[in-house]
């Protein structure tokens, strides 16, 4: 799995590629842990190059979710492939997570 | 497992396999493939060899003959290391649920996350409340399982087994001793995995509803052969009397019954 950051707009794009598994999870969880207690008001992930998440990878990004509500931070998640977004659904997580088929759109959804 | 990484058409392939208990052949040069993403559902007698075969397939008895392939890669003659990496691979629910009386629910499924991996205790409880709502047991990890009904301690067992999202799930009648409406949660689960996450399962199972409703492959044992396989409606469609005896439940047919009887009366008599 890679993790490489950008910025556009002065928001933190995260673009995440191949597999976040229980191997590589905790890496991921490594890279979100300061975003929350920065308290980021706004991130996006870019999930183009995820081919297979687990649920530990799941749960990593709970773990965030859970984290930023208490200073209303926002979350975004973009470009997810069908079989990555079966994973969230199996599970009812897209009632939760604000899911965009890409990157523009998640980003206005961010701007909001 | 990422669907790009099989090695093999088949999730899971057995050739030749042969077993026996003294005299007794369990197990009959048995073969079958499932592929990926298919539910084959193993049915027979009770005493039919039907554990037994789900035993030798995960790896805990070792054939007289024949092999086992899952995902391409044969078990029958790997050692316990090496087994063990096979094994992360695949969920077993047993027929009993097999949960640990000392542990809570939460603990029994966390177990094999903990145990493979040096995940965060956070992110291993929430993984179990995950896979506890997939079996409709939101908010009962606290309890014990002696807290708990017989059927909910079965879908303790199939979130377990689900806890490390394996490619391939064994079940040893999951639904038995369920009620229908959890019947019908457990087989649309295992419809939904395969479907949307790309699982294989096999399912040993006697309930019929259940077995028409989610299989997309079966087979028939009997006497430790299999006498008949195919899709749910090749197999309704079978003229075979004795899969037919079994499938409608009859208690009339050529599954001999009062063989036994006979064989018992003449054991009795011997001196």
């Amino acid at each position: 799995m890679q993790i490489t950051e950008r910025t556009e707009e002065n928001i933190p794009i995260i673009s995440i590629s191949g597999d976040i598994d229980l191997e590589s999870s905790p890496k991921l969880r490594a890279f979100l842990k300061p975003k929350s207690s920065q308290k980021t008001p706004k991130l996006l992930l870019d999930f183009g190059g995820v081919n297979y998440i687990d649920s530990s990878g799941l749960a990593t990004l709970i773990e965030y979710f859970q984290a930023v509500q208490s200073f209303g931070g926002k979350l975004t998640l973009a470009s997810l492939s069908p079989r990555v977004k079966n994973v969230f659904e199996i599970v009812r997580l897209e009632q939760i997570f604000s899911l965009h088929p890409d990157v523009p759109s998640a980003l206005a959804a961010l701007k909001a | 497992m990422s669907e790009t990484k099989h090695k093999s058409p088949y999730a899971l392939e057995v050739r030749g396999l042969t077993r026996s208990f003294g005299k007794r052949k369990v197990l009959d040069n048995v073969s079958f493939q499932v592929k990926h993403g298919e539910i084959l559902i193993i049915m027979g007698g009770s005493g039919c060899g039907m554990s037994t075969l789900l035993r030798h397939i995960i790896g805990s008895l070792k054939p007289d003959a024949g092999e086992v392939y899952i995902d391409g890669t044969e078990i029958t003659k790997l050692n316990d290391l090496e087994l063990a990496k096979v094994r992360k691979r695949f969920g077993m629910l047993f027929q009993t649920g097999a949960l640990f009386n000392s542990l809570t629910v939460g603990e029994n499924v966390a177990l094999p996350i903990l145990e493979s991996s040096d995940v965060a205790p956070h992110i291993a409880e929430l993984v179990v409340k995950l896979k506890l709502e997939l079996v409709g047991l939101t908010g009962f990890e606290h309890l014990k399982p002696a807290q708990i009904s017989g059927g909910m301690k079965k879908r303790v067992g199939m979130a377990r087994a689900l806890a490390l999202d394996p490619d391939l799930l064994f079940c040893d009648e999951p639904t038995a001793g369920l009620d229908p409406v959890m019947t019908a949660v457990i087989d649309t689960l295992t419809v939904d995995l395969t479907k949307k996450l790309g699982l294989s399962a096999v399912v040993v199972t006697h309930d019929m509803t259940s077995a028409f409703r989610i299989a997309t492959q079966m087979i028939f044992l009997f006497e430790g052969k299999v006498i008949a396989a195919g899709t749910p409606e090749e197999i309704k469609a079978n003229p075979n009397p004795i899969l037919q005896q079994f499938i409608n439940g009859d208690a009339d047919g050529p599954i001999p019954l009062k063989l036994s009887k006979d064989d018992y009366l003449k054991r009795l008599l011997q001196a």
